[in-house]
């Protein structure tokens, strides 16, 4: 292996929070360790499929079909996926966080954003803050027979995120189906999420 | 328990045992962890990566019964998105069982208290059989007889009686 990639690789390592890079790394391992054709391609394969789905689930619908069906609300998160298993081996470790897309549809039908669980502070805005209170219980406790503690789930802080800047109203979050991103099966959602976002 | 319930239920673990002279993997899915796994998880974790580079492209067996059975009802829905779900859902585990590995998965259907653990992939003819640091479970069935079956209480009864 030549220096200059374990050089690159480690840079590109330390770059964090956005698919093009994560797409760099991968292509770049896989070349380092595989040879470009074989393993690379498998492995972009597998981060363009969870987008492909996301994609044609969702952001193919102009607005005006999403009008007539009555999804007139300009954000989509994928929601509940279950694991980290999508993005690399490295996660084995735990330490990586679990990944929500959301997509400001239509303005910017190509553009995805990722946020993580773990750290949220939903109580940052006030309306989630009460929207969770009342709903759900207080922030960090355990409810519902759900073993995730209330507010530090990945979808709570794309809501925070949202609406803290301002880009959407609490009722302009529309969540998509929760999706297992190793597989592409369609799960159930946590009990958390459906109390928390099934009325919205 | 070593891991904490929040742990196990956001996280698609991967893990992997000896069983006689086989290595299985299982996608958790959220699912419990039987107790040997969930001491050595860290030590599996790094045994796993350590497969990365030992991709041996040799035949891979996919259990088309389970697969078909699992996508019929979306294949009479969507037939034309059909084929490009079932290859999303078997790239992660036929690349385990190209390094070797009996792949399960278990079944989300199922609830995480009893679940059942479906064999997706299985390695055909390796050119070299791999040689992993696994943990070894003293368990007399095939993995191919593994599947349908809840394989974390298995393995806890088989471990606990030892």
């Amino acid at each position: 292996m030549k220096a200059g990639v374990v050089e690159k690789t480690t840079k590109i390592r330390r770059m964090k929070g956005s698919l093009n890079k994560v797409a760099i790394e991968y292509a770049l391992n896989a070349m380092v360790e595989y040879g470009f054709l074989g393993y690379a391609y498998w492995k972009l394969m597998c981060l363009y499929f969870p987008f492909k789905l996301f994609k044609t689930s969702f952001a193919h619908k102009s607005e005006a079909e999403m009008r007539t069906q009555g999804l007139s609300r300009s954000f989509v998160v994928a929601s509940c996926a279950i694991g980290t298993r999508d993005v690399a081996y490295s996660d084995y470790s735990g330490k990586k966080k679990r990944e929500t897309v959301v997509n400001d549809f239509p303005a910017r039908r190509n553009d995805f954003r990722l946020w993580y669980g773990g750290n949220s502070k939903p109580y940052q805005h006030r309306d989630l803050y009460d929207h969770i209170t009342n709903n759900l219980g207080t922030i960090g406790q355990k409810t519902n027979g759900v073993n995730h503690p209330i507010g530090y789930c990945a979808e709570q802080n794309v809501a925070n995120r949202l609406l803290l800047d301002g880009d959407a109203a609490i009722n302009d979050i529309q969540f998509s189906v929760p999706i297992r991103p190793r597989t592409g099966e369609v799960i159930d959602y946590c009990v958390n999420c459906r109390a928390l976002f099934g009325g919205i | 328990m070593t891991h904490s319930k929040v742990f196990l239920r956001t996280r698609d673990i991967d893990w992997a045992v000896k069983i006689g002279k086989d290595y299985i993997h299982v996608a958790s899915a959220g699912g419990d962890l039987p107790k040997i796994v969930d001491d050595n998880l860290f030590k599996i974790w790094q045994e796993l990566k350590k497969t990365r580079g030992l991709i041996d492209g040799g035949d891979v067996i996919v259990n088309e019964e389970y697969i078909s059975e699992k996508y019929a009802e979306f294949r009479e829905v969507n037939a034309d998105e059909a084929d490009f779900r079932i290859q999303w859902y078997i790239c992660s585990f036929v690349e385990m069982a190209s390094r070797g590995f009996y792949s399960f998965d278990r079944d989300v259907r199922t609830p995480f208290e009893d679940s059942k653990y479906r064999l997706v992939a299985s390695p055909g003819q390796m050119r070299v059989m791999p040689e992993y640091n696994l943990p070894v479970v003293d368990l007399e069935l095939e993995p191919i007889e593994l599947d349908g079956r809840d394989i974390v209480r298995l393995i806890d009864e088989r471990t606990e009686e030892n």
